[in-house]
């Protein structure tokens, strides 16, 4: 990825809907209607369909979606990942200023947040860390942009 | 109108997507337990290491220079169903030919080509996956342009619109003959030494002559060169990269296990008529397109040891059939199925086969499956068959313990193989 490609992905992909293949969890909204007395009121507006899912929510194209595992030593803690949160990670966005990014770099796979300064990419971490100011004869290798990170609070 | 899309060097390029290490370094995958090459990268393939190479063979000075993976089919089987519900977005219909190829309709699209052009960049972008693709007025075109591509584009990741080659009976004659899908090496010979050396020489022969000399099969292949499809043509790949059997169900099926194990029944018996043994397994069920069901999983699992057990198969068959529909119970679709195929892959001759101090062909099991094949050849295919054995109400534990320790049966000893980074909390890939 260079410059011009970042100033060229202003249109979002195209995404495909969730396929069939991938496991759903669902929820439901009303754990349990009334069995008897009254109808419940609610039950007017509740239908098969009321359901909340989870992968629906966090995994918008599947096909393109990973799971990965936050191990970076606390270093993108300002931005809300702290270690052992599982980062969603999806492929089939561009990746545009601002987005928290995994990308290969010196031959790892390393989460940073994507940024341009003075024409030039840069690869944020927290406070304190040093940001990569990327040459700009170098290729950033962008192995996707993570939709979603999410810390266990138990 | 048909494509043929198919991952380059897939096995390879599957580590490759997890592993930036493996990238444009010589990279071997290994099968049966360790045994022999399976995948080889177009860098390996320039160290001079061909495929079915025993990984012993090679001497130390290259094997140096190479990075050598043990097949990981978990991961294989997730990222080829990805790239299925990719194609199955963009094509009306898709025809799950194997692992690593897929066969889809082109008939109604405006521009097959750009439509085949954007498969393959998704793929590339969404997956990771390089990957070729050949379009063809029947499916032997097809294949035809699919290597065609494959040549042009030197496999280059980065090869865009090179990767996709729309065959034609006139374009064809760079495609050795040997190359033609469905053209045995024997044919190959014995037409070479009647001139005939490109896929174009052959679809120029007069009909009856190759009728005559060669038989209706091959008189069906080059009709197919000509681009008249043949409907009913035998999928099934002369080579000995894989026996599948799969067939579209007669009506939509709620329990396709029975079905799954009829095809692992054939599947084996084509296996053992050969001479050879699998190393690995691998299964896949599909919703109803037509019911706008687009539901397609695939699994996959290794064998300790290569087998020619059917009963072992069956166990796996069970095992992963089991697996693909509790994911399919969770969901709202796919409770019925339209078709469904079994794949025996990572193949080798049964006789080559190298034990190790833990692992052995089951001597007693393999006879009694050649008196089983000798009764069903004599009274006719499903004579007999395996019920209670393979069968076992509850479904087979596939940790169940064959030899020493639980679970020896299903974790074959292997050396580098790679974490199941999308099939397991506890491999997730770690990002730093």
């Amino acid at each position: 990825m260079n410059l011009n490609s970042l100033a060229m992905t202003r249109n979002p992909p195209t995404l495909i809907g969730p396929i069939g293949a991938w496991t759903r969890q669902e929820l439901p909204m009303l754990a349990a209607l009334a069995a008897c007395g009254f109808p419940s009121p609610a039950e007017d507006f509740f239908r098969e369909d009321d359901r909340l899912d989870l992968n629906d929510k966090l995994i918008a194209n599947p096909a393109a979606t990973f799971l990965m595992r936050a191990d970076c030593g606390g270093s993108m803690i300002d931005y809300g990942i702290h270690d052992g949160d599982l980062l969603v990670v999806d492929r089939s966005i561009n990746a545009r200023p601002g987005h928290t990014v995994v990308v290969l770099w010196e031959g790892g796979f390393t989460v940073k947040k994507l940024y341009v300064r003075d024409q030039r990419i840069v690869l944020a971490a927290s406070a304190g860390i040093a940001p990569i100011r990327v040459p700009e004869d170098v290729e950033v290798d962008v192995w996707g942009v993570v939709r979603w990170s999410l810390t266990c609070h138990v | 109108m048909f494509g043929l899309i198919d991952g380059n060097t897939f096995y390879v390029s599957c580590e490759r997507v997890f592993d930036p290490k493996l990238r444009g370094v010589p990279v071997v995958v290994l099968g049966n337990g360790d045994g022999c090459c399976i995948a080889l990268s177009p860098e390996a393939k320039r160290l001079g290491l061909k495929i079915g190479t025993p990984i012993f063979q090679v001497p130390d000075a290259i094997r140096k220079q190479v990075h050598v993976r043990s097949a990981n089919f978990a991961l294989y089987g997730d990222l080829s169903a990805r790239i299925v519900s990719i194609l199955r977005d963009l094509f009306p219909r898709v025809e799950v030919y194997s692992i690593d190829e897929n066969f889809v309709d082109l008939d109604g699209l405006k521009d097959p080509f750009a439509t085949c052009l954007e498969a393959r960049e998704r793929i590339l972008r969404w997956v990771g996956i390089p990957s070729c693709a050949g379009l063809g007025a029947s499916r032997t075109l097809a294949k035809a342009g699919n290597k065609l591509a494959k040549d042009q584009s030197k496999r280059a990741v980065n090869a865009g619109a090179r990767a996709v080659f729309h065959a034609t009976p006139d374009n064809i004659d760079a495609l050795a003959v040997e190359d033609v899908w469905g053209v045995g090496r024997k044919y190959a010979a014995r037409l070479n030494k009647e001139g005939v050396q490109t896929a174009a020489d052959l679809a120029a022969l007069p009909t009856d002559h190759v009728r005559s000399r060669y038989g209706v099969v091959l008189a069906r292949t080059q009709t197919e060169l000509r681009g008249i499809p043949c409907g009913d043509l035998e999928l099934e790949e002369p080579d000995r990269k894989q026996i599948v059997v799969s067939r579209t169900f007669g009506r939509d099926v709620g329990d396709p296990m029975e079905a799954l194990a009829i095809f692992a029944t054939v599947a084996c018996e084509k296996l053992r008529k050969r001479g050879l043994a699998a190393g690995a397994l691998w299964v896949w069920l599909d919703g109803n397109p037509f019911k706008g069901d687009t539901f397609h999983a695939s699994r996959a699992v290794p064998f300790p040891f290569p087998t020619q057990d059917t009963a072992e198969v069956l166990r796996a068959v069970r095992f992963l059939g089991k697996a693909i529909r509790t994911q399919a119970a969770r969901g709202r679709r796919a409770q019925a199925y339209k078709r469904g195929g079994v794949g025996l892959t990572d193949l080798v001759r049964a006789d080559k086969r190298q034990t190790d101090l833990f692992f052995g062909p089951d001597e007693r099991a393999e006879r009694g499956m050649a008196v089983l094949d000798r009764i069903n050849a004599k009274w006719g295919r499903g004579t007999v068959g395996l019920g209670a054995a393979g069968w076992r109400v509850g479904g087979a534990k596939p940790r169940e313990a064959r030899i020493g320790s639980s679970d020896a049966q299903w974790r074959p000893t292997l050396q580098a193989l790679s974490p199941s980074y999308t099939t397991k909390w506890s491999e997730l890939l770690r990002v730093r």
